[in-house]
C-alpha cells in the first residue's frame, strides 16, 4: 500500500475516551501532508465488526478499553486483522506493555501526547511502510520456496580418466532429488550408483559405457532417495572430450519424473481398468446376441415343425400302406426305394423333433440328483454303440460328489448327446473317458477357442464333469460354432446341429457351463460346470 | 362280426384318406371321416362312430372346441375321443402315460401300427 504521490490513508481508532480520540484526529490532520479518513471506535467489539467489514490502513488502538483490558487488546485485534498493522497507544505508566505488543507483533507504540502532528503522522507512516515491505518480503520468500520446491532438475558433471569415472560432482539442486548433498556426493564417488535400483543397475552401467563410447542417450531408472522412497529420473548425460577428441568426461541433467511416471501408471491402470470393462461389455453382448439367437431359432423351430409334422404324418403312413401292399409283388426295387424313403421321411421327422426339443428346453424340473448316476443311466443308453465301434469305456467317478439340483432328464439328455458326439468322433475305435470331480475354482475359467456360458468365479466350489475321446478332434475354425443352432460337422443325415446348442441352452438353465476344447494329444475334452450351492 | 366305426375330423385330407385306406385295408374298420371341423357334430350324429380321432389345430374351429361341443351333447358325449396332434410331442405324451388334461393323446407322426394299438385301447367295448 504505497502512501505517495497522493497518500491519502483510512485509519481505525480505537479509543473509549472521545475527548482523546478528537484530539488524536485533530492532531494527526495537522502533521499528514494527505487527506486522512477516519473511523472511530470506542470498544474492541465494534472494532473487530467493524474490520471485518472494511479494509483499513492501520489501526491505533488504546489498551484499555471498556471490553478489553491491556495485551488481550491487541491480541484480539490482531487475531481479527495480522494484514492490518496496529499501533498502540500507551499511558507512560503503560510502556513495558507497549513493547510486549511489539514482540508479539504490533508495529509500533506510541505513549499518548509525548507527539506533535508531523512526528505521530511519521510514526504511523513508516509503521504501514515496514508493514508493507516485510508482506512483500514474505511473498517474495514464499515465491522462491515454492519455486526451490517445483525444482526437480539438476546437472552433475563427471570426471574420467582411463575410461574410468574418478570423480563426480552433482549442483546443489541434487538435495531436492536424491535427499544428499552436493558434498555427499563430493565424498563418495560411489554414491549415485549405489542410489540407483537394483534392477537397474545393469542397465545404468551399459549406459555409462555407451556414454564413454561416444554414443551417449538418455536413460529412465528408478534410485533410492536417502529417505528410503523410490524416485524415478530421467538421466541425460552429453559427452565433454579434450582437444584430442579424448572424452574427458561428462556432464548430465538428471530430472525428477517421479510425478510423471506415476501419472502414467495411473493412466496405464485407468487403460487397463477401460480396456477389461469393454471386455466384459463385449462377452455380454456376445452373449445377448447369443441368446436372442436362440429365443428366435427357438420359436421359429417351434411353428415349423407343427406344419411340417403334418405333411410327415402323411408321408410316413402312406408309405407304410404302400409297403404293406407291395408285400405281395416281391419286387426287391420297389421295396428298396419305399425303404430310402421311409428313411428320408424318418430324418425329418428326427431334425423336427430335434427342434421341438430345442424350443421346449426352457423350463427345468430341478430335483436333486446324483450325477454318477445320471452319467451310469446315460452309458447304459449308448452301451451299444460303444462296442459297436469298439470303444473302451473309462469311468473315474469321485464318489464323494454332493446331489445336485439338477433336471435328471435334462441332464441326461445333454450326457447322452456329448457321448454320442465322441463315438461318431471315433469310428475306428478309441477311448471315451469320464471323470468327476469336486473342485475349488482358483481362478475364472476362460479358455481361448472354447466357449463358455455360465458365470463361475474364484473361490466357488464346482462340480466337475470331464468327458474326453481320442477321436479327431474339432477343427480350429469350427470351435467357436459349434454351439451356434445347425452347425454340424456331422455328415448329413448323421446330425441335425441342434445337439450342442440344446446341451449349451441345458446349461444355461442350470447356470452351468460348457467348455470343448481340443486335447493337445487329439480327440475334444469336454467339461461340465456346475455349482455346488445350487441345491438351495 | 360288426366292423369298428372310427371317425377321423382333421382338416389334412391326404391325412384322412391315407388313415382310411390303412385301417379299412388291415382290418375290422369302417371309417368315417370330416375335413370341416364345424361340420363335426352333423358327422359324428350321423356316422355314429365307435372312436373319434380328433385334430387340434385346425382352420375355423380347432379342436378343443369340437371336444367341447361333442362333451355338450347328450348321445355322443360318450363317445371316446383321442388327440392326435403335432402340437404335443411323444415324449409329453408318455411322461402322462396318455393323458394330458382328461383326454387321450397321441403325436403325429404315428405310425399305422401305433394309431391301431391306441384305437384297440380306448374303443368302446
Amino acid at each position: 500500500m504505497p502512501l505517495s504521490p497522493e497518500p491519502s490513508a483510512k485509519i481505525l481508532i480505537v479509543e473509549d475516551d472521545e475527548a482523546d480520540a478528537f484530539l488524536l484526529q485533530e492532531t494527526l490532520r495537522e502533521g499528514a501532508p494527505s487527506r486522512l479518513e477516519f473511523t472511530v471506535a470506542g470498544q474492541v467489539g465494534d472494532a473487530l465488526r467493524l474490520l471485518n467489514e472494511n479494509r483499513f490502513d492501520v489501526v491505533l488502538s488504546d489498551l484499555s478499553l471498556p471490553d478489553s483490558r491491556g495485551l488481550e487488546t491487541f491480541t484480539r485485534l490482531y487475531a481479527r486483522a495480522p494484514e492490518t498493522p496496529i499501533i498502540l497507544l500507551t499511558g507512560f505508566e503503560s510502556e513495558s506493555l507497549g513493547l510486549e505488543a511489539v514482540r508479539a507483533g504490533a508495529q509500533e507504540y506510541i505513549v499518548k501526547g509525548t507527539m506533535n502532528g508531523k512526528a505521530l503522522w511519521r510514526v504511523i507512516f513508516y509503521a504501514i511502510e515496514r508493514h508493507s515491505l516485510r508482506r512483500s518480503l514474505q511473498d517474495s520468500e514464499q515465491r522462491y520456496k515454492r519455486l526451490l520446491e517445483s525444482v526437480t532438475d539438476y546437472i552433475y558433471t563427471a570426471k574420467v580418466e582411463n575410461g574410468r569415472v574418478v570423480s563426480t560432482s552433482h549442483a546443489p539442486g541434487c538435495v531436492r532429488v536424491t535427499g544428499y548433498t552436493s558434498q555427499d556426493f563430493d565424498r563418495d564417488s560411489y554414491l549415485w550408483y549405489r542410489m540407483v535400483h537394483d534392477e537397474e543397475r545393469t542397465m545404468v552401467r551399459d549406459q555409462a559405457a555407451q556414454v564413454l563410447a561416444g554414443h551417449p542417450h538418455p536413460l529412465e531408472h528408478r534410485i533410492i532417495h536417502k529417505d528410503g522412497s523410490v524416485r524415478w529420473v530421467r538421466h541425460t548425460p552429453v559427452l565433454r572430450r579434450d582437444e584430442q577428441g579424448r572424452a574427458i568426461g561428462y556432464d548430465g541433467l538428471i530430472s525428477d519424473i517421479t510425478e510423471r511416471k506415476r501419472a502414467e501408471e495411473a493412466l496405464r491402470r485407468a487403460i487397463e481398468d477401460l480396456q477389461r470393462s469393454q471386455d466384459a461389455l463385449k462377452t455380454a453382448h456376445l452373449q445377448l446376441i447369443q441368446s436372442v439367437k436362440m429365443e428366435t431359432v427357438g420359436r421359429m423351430a417351434a411353428g415349423v415343425a407343427h406344419e411340417v409334422q403334418n405333411p410327415l404324418q402323411v408321408l410316413l403312413m402312406s408309405l407304410d400302406y404302400l409297403s404293406q401292399r407291395m408285400a405281395d409283388a416281391h419286387d426287391a426295387v420297389l421295396d428298396g426305394v419305399i425303404n430310402d424313403m421311409r428313411l428320408a421321411a424318418k430324418r425329418a421327422d428326427a431334425i423336427i423333433r430335434g427342434l421341438l426339443d430345442f424350443s421346449h428346453s426352457d423350463t427345468l424340473d430341478m430335483q436333486p440328483q446324483d450325477l454318477n448316476t445320471l452319467i451310469a443311466k446315460a452309458l447304459l443308453l449308448v452301451r451299444h454303440n460303444l462296442v459297436l465301434n469298439h470303444i473302451d469305456l473309462q469311468t473315474d467317478l469321485d464318489p464323494g460328489l454332493p446331489p445336485l439340483a439338477l433336471d435328471g432328464v435334462k441332464i441326461e439328455q445333454v450326457l447322452v448327446n456329448l457321448f454320442t458326439n465322441a463315438i461318431d468322433a471315433m469310428p475306428k475305435g478309441g477311448d471315451l473317458m469320464v471323470k468327476t470331480s469336486t473342485q475349488r475354482l482358483t481362478e475364472t475359467h476362460r479358455d481361448p477357442g472354447s466357449r463358455e456360458a455360465g458365470h463361475f468365479y474364484a473361490g466357488d466350489t464346482v462340480v466337475v464333469v470331464e468327458v474326453e475321446d481320442t477321436g479327431s478332434g474339432i477343427a480350429p475354425e469350427a470351435l467357436h460354432k459349434i454351439f451356434d443352432p445347425f452347425f454340424t460337422t456331422k455328415t448329413t443325415g448323421k446330425g441335425t446341429g441342434l445337439g450342442l446348442a440344446i446341451v449349451r441352452r441345458i446349461l444355461d438353465l442350470h447356470n452351468g457351463s460348457i467348455e470343448i476344447r481340443n486335447r493337445p494329444a487329439g480327440g475334444a475334452h469336454c467339461r461340465l460346470m456346475f455349482k455346488t450351492q445350487n441345491i438351495n | 362280426m360288426k366292423k369298428r366305426k372310427v371317425l377321423i375330423i382333421d382338416d389334412e385330407v391326404a391325412f384322412t384318406n391315407i388313415v382310411k385306406l390303412t385301417l379299412e385295408g388291415k382290418a375290422n374298420y369302417e371309417v368315417g371321416i370330416e375335413n370341416d371341423p364345424r361340420q363335426a357334430i352333423a358327422t359324428a350324429r350321423k356316422f355314429w362312430p365307435d372312436i373319434i380321432i380328433l385334430d387340434v389345430v385346425m382352420p375355423k374351429l380347432d379342436g378343443g372346441e369340437v371336444h367341447t361341443q361333442l362333451m355338450a351333447d347328450p348321445i355322443l358325449k360318450h363317445i371316446p375321443i383321442i388327440f392326435l396332434t403335432a402340437i404335443v410331442r411323444q415324449k409329453e405324451v408318455d411322461e402322462h402315460k396318455g393323458m394330458i388334461g382328461g383326454s387321450f393323446y397321441i403325436a403325429k407322426p404315428v405310425s399305422a401300427a401305433g394309431l391301431v394299438s391306441a384305437i384297440e385301447e380306448h374303443i368302446r367295448s
